[in-house]
């Protein structure tokens, strides 16, 4: 079966080939402390199981490093200058999750109807953040990540 | 003798074998309905709507000389094999749907965006520049493109048709 593998610091999604019936350390490269979650269990996933037993099936998307917590840390241009916001996710966190956190009220608390207006990127970044995108293959080896909150391009004649 | 495909489609089908599009469609985000070098139909989910609001769109993609030049995409009506009508399409509260997929501009046939490229062509350099984090670039892949017709048909903007 083909997994989807998000791994730390990657930067973007594989696809591996496993058998159903191999251990999830499978995944696991020796000599790391690295684990894997998947969305539907808080915690990691046992890795002397296989991947049956663990509950994950074709193209499952799994995600892999040694970070039990996330740190995101937003940027966001206000009429007073530069201000940080910081959240810490789970390892299966989606860009789109922090998205909703940065423009919510625990985030920048932007006005309702402006909030679908903005996206993330990551600083200096060519294009914007997808909402799929896994947090984990941003993150960096003291599991942070630094992103920009953008208005969104509205395109005009 | 085997028909070897040309580079530029050598190149869709790879990214089209790519872990971007390969999850898009697992998460059904968007399907691969057909694929006729230069052109490849896809449909792309869009978010329930209360009223006339079909649940996806279709795009024909024209896909010459990719990805060194844009593709060029047009909504499209799978049944009939022709451009969807005006009035069947999508529609949203804040004019970007409207603009993406405007009838009133090049006969509908391409997408109102600097990632198409008759947009491209149309407009100029100077015009996609105002919206570089959008703008076709070699390195750009379609799942670019398909992100951001996804985005806007999943966005609070869209309100159906």
């Amino acid at each position: 079966m083909q997994l989807f593998l998000h791994s730390q610091g990657s930067g973007e999604a594989e696809i591996v080939t496993v058998e159903d019936t191999a251990l999830a350390r499978t995944l696991i490269a020796e000599g790391t402390d690295h684990r894997i979650w998947i969305v539907e269990q808080e915690e990691e996933v046992q890795l002397d199981i296989t991947f049956t037993e663990a509950g994950i099936h074709h193209h499952h998307h799994v995600h892999r490093g040694h970070c039990h917590r996330l740190h995101a840390d937003v940027r966001f241009m206000t009429d007073h200058g530069t201000e940080h916001k910081q959240d810490d996710v789970r390892p299966v966190a989606t860009i789109g999750e922090v998205l909703d956190w940065a423009v919510g009220d625990e985030g920048f608390n932007l006005p309702v109807d402006k909030r679908p207006d903005y996206v993330l990127a990551l600083p200096g970044a060519k294009e914007y953040l997808a909402a799929d995108v896994r947090v984990i293959t941003l993150v960096n080896e003291e599991c942070t990540v630094h992103l920009d909150l953008l208005p969104k391009d509205h395109f005009g004649g | 003798m085997t028909d070897v495909a040309s580079p530029d489609e050598q190149v869709l089908r790879a990214h089209l074998e790519s872990a971007a599009f390969q999850i898009g469609l697992a998460d059904g985000s968007w399907r691969l309905e057909s694929l006729t070098w230069p052109y490849a139909v896809i449909t792309v989910a869009a978010a329930p709507r209360t009223g006339a609001a079909p649940g996806e769109f279709s795009i024909r993609f024209e896909l010459r000389g990719y990805p060194e030049t844009a593709p060029t995409g047009c909504i499209w009506e799978v049944g009939s094999n022709a451009p969807l009508p005006g009035p069947r399409r999508p529609k949203g509260a804040d004019g970007q749907i409207l603009q993406l997929f405007r009838d009133n501009w090049m006969d509908g046939m391409a997408l109102y965006a600097p990632f198409d490229r008759v947009a491209l062509v149309d407009h100029g350099t100077a015009w996609a520049d105002q919206w570089p984090m959008s703008k076709w670039t070699r390195d750009r892949d379609l799942v670019f493109v398909l992100r951001h017709i996804h985005d806007e048909l999943n966005s609070v903007g869209y309100v159906g048709i």
